[in-house]
């Protein structure tokens, strides 16, 4: 029989980070890395209204670019080196329209929460995980 | 009687950091094939009478307007606008090493400047239902170099999917908007980089040249690509002989990009 119901999840004691993962895919990903044994850290902007007790979560606007360092600082702190980060944050509120609607701020948020914010946190996290060396699995749905 | 008429005869044209390396020879080539061009850079040339100069430090939004509004008051068109600038000076050593003002500085620079510029020149060329725009993006925007270049590449690969967006936006209007990626070209840019990067691994010009390549998967013409020929392919590329070539990427690079894509 393939169901082994003595194996232990294959998540187990893996710390995992799922950013904007409140809602749509990010929520989804954060339900599978619990279900498969992951301790998972959630962050978003807005506290979620009904909270979900199998995540931890914490409240952070990750374009900020110091926020980085304080969200890290917490996960670190009290949960150790994260094993899977899902830099799954991303989105745009530029309106549509073409070329000439888009102003220099438009561009500016759509990179920031796009492509600043995963580099930022990359930058944080990744070090830590080359250290360790312990083939930690790392995703990025950048 | 014989009477030639240059191809680009009566076409206004803005080369952005026109003043040395590949912009240096894109104007020369535009002015050679009959367009009057006016270019553009953070300081005056030493000499280059031929071309109208206007100083602007495209990274800084104000700069990037003025030199929008002086082509539009003193010209009225424009047919050709050649984003050239970019560049790097963010430091080799991978994601670790490359702070957010490096980032910042790559987007401001191989980046936003173009989409200023665009934004405030193209609706001139819609206007008169005519135009051409290239971006000047690098091969290092189809292929990552972590090492040396990681932000520098990042930056070109936006472009890339910029420029192909604003060619599908305006195909319709009679603007067409061409990316042209290079491999390595000889210029002074180029130069300094082998420098500063050799020296810090002990080599000298040549030796690194020849590492670089190698590190690109080697060049299959084994040498770098000279300004003018990068100034052929856009004097072309501008041209009404190009008239059904726009959303394209044309990699020009002696042959490094090993696949088909």
């Amino acid at each position: 029989m393939e169901n082994n119901q003595t194996s232990s999840p294959e998540l187990k004691g893996k710390v995992a980070i799922v950013t904007g993962g409140t809602k749509g895919i990010g929520k989804a990903i954060a339900d599978g890395l619990h279900q498969a044994g992951a301790t998972v850290i959630v962050t978003a902007k807005n506290q979620p209204t009904e909270p979900d007790l199998n995540h931890y979560f914490i409240t952070s606007d990750l374009t900020v670019p110091t926020e980085t360092a304080r969200v890290v600082g917490l996960i670190n702190e009290n949960f150790g080196t994260v094993d899977i980060l899902i830099n799954n944050m991303g989105g745009s509120t530029s309106p549509s329209g073409g070329f000439r609607v888009l102003t220099d701020e438009h561009w500016e948020n759509d990179l920031q929460l796009n492509l600043l914010a995963p580099v930022r946190i990359d930058r944080a996290i990744l070090p830590k995980m080359l250290e360790q060396h312990s083939g930690s699995l790392s995703i990025f749905l950048h | 009687m014989e009477i030639s008429t240059k191809e680009l005869a009566g076409k206004v044209a803005l080369v952005t950091g026109g003043t040395k390396g590949i912009g240096k020879a894109i104007s020369d080539e535009l002015g050679r094939l009959g367009a009057t061009v006016i270019i553009s850079a953070r300081s005056r040339p030493d000499a280059n009478p031929e071309h109208a100069f206007i100083a602007a430090d495209l990274t800084k939004a104000e700069d990037n307007k003025q030199l929008a509004n002086k082509i539009i008051e003193e010209y009225h068109r424009l047919d050709i606008l050649i984003n050239n600038v970019g560049g790097t000076s963010a430091p080799a050593g991978g994601f670790s090493v490359l702070s957010d003002q490096d980032w910042e500085n790559d987007l401001q620079l191989n980046l936003l400047a173009a989409i200023k510029l665009d934004r405030a020149l193209v609706p001139l060329m819609i206007e008169r239902n005519t135009g051409v725009v290239i971006h000047i993006s690098s091969l290092n925007g189809k292929l990552p170099l972590y090492a040396s270049n990681f932000s520098y590449g990042v930056t070109k690969a936006a472009l890339n999917n910029y420029s192909k967006a604003l060619a599908n936006e305006v195909a319709s209007k009679g603007v067409r908007v061409i990316t042209v990626s290079p491999g390595m070209v000889k210029t002074t840019a180029m130069e300094s980089f082998l420098h500063s990067y050799g020296s810090s691994l002990g080599k000298n010009l040549d030796e690194t040249a020849q590492l670089v390549m190698d590190s690109l998967g080697g060049v299959p013409m084994n040498r770098l690509a000279q300004p003018e020929e990068i100034a052929h392919l856009i004097g072309f590329l501008v041209s009404p002989k190009a008239s059904y070539i726009t959303g394209s990427n044309v990699v020009i690079d002696g042959g490094t990009i090993p696949t088909v894509f």
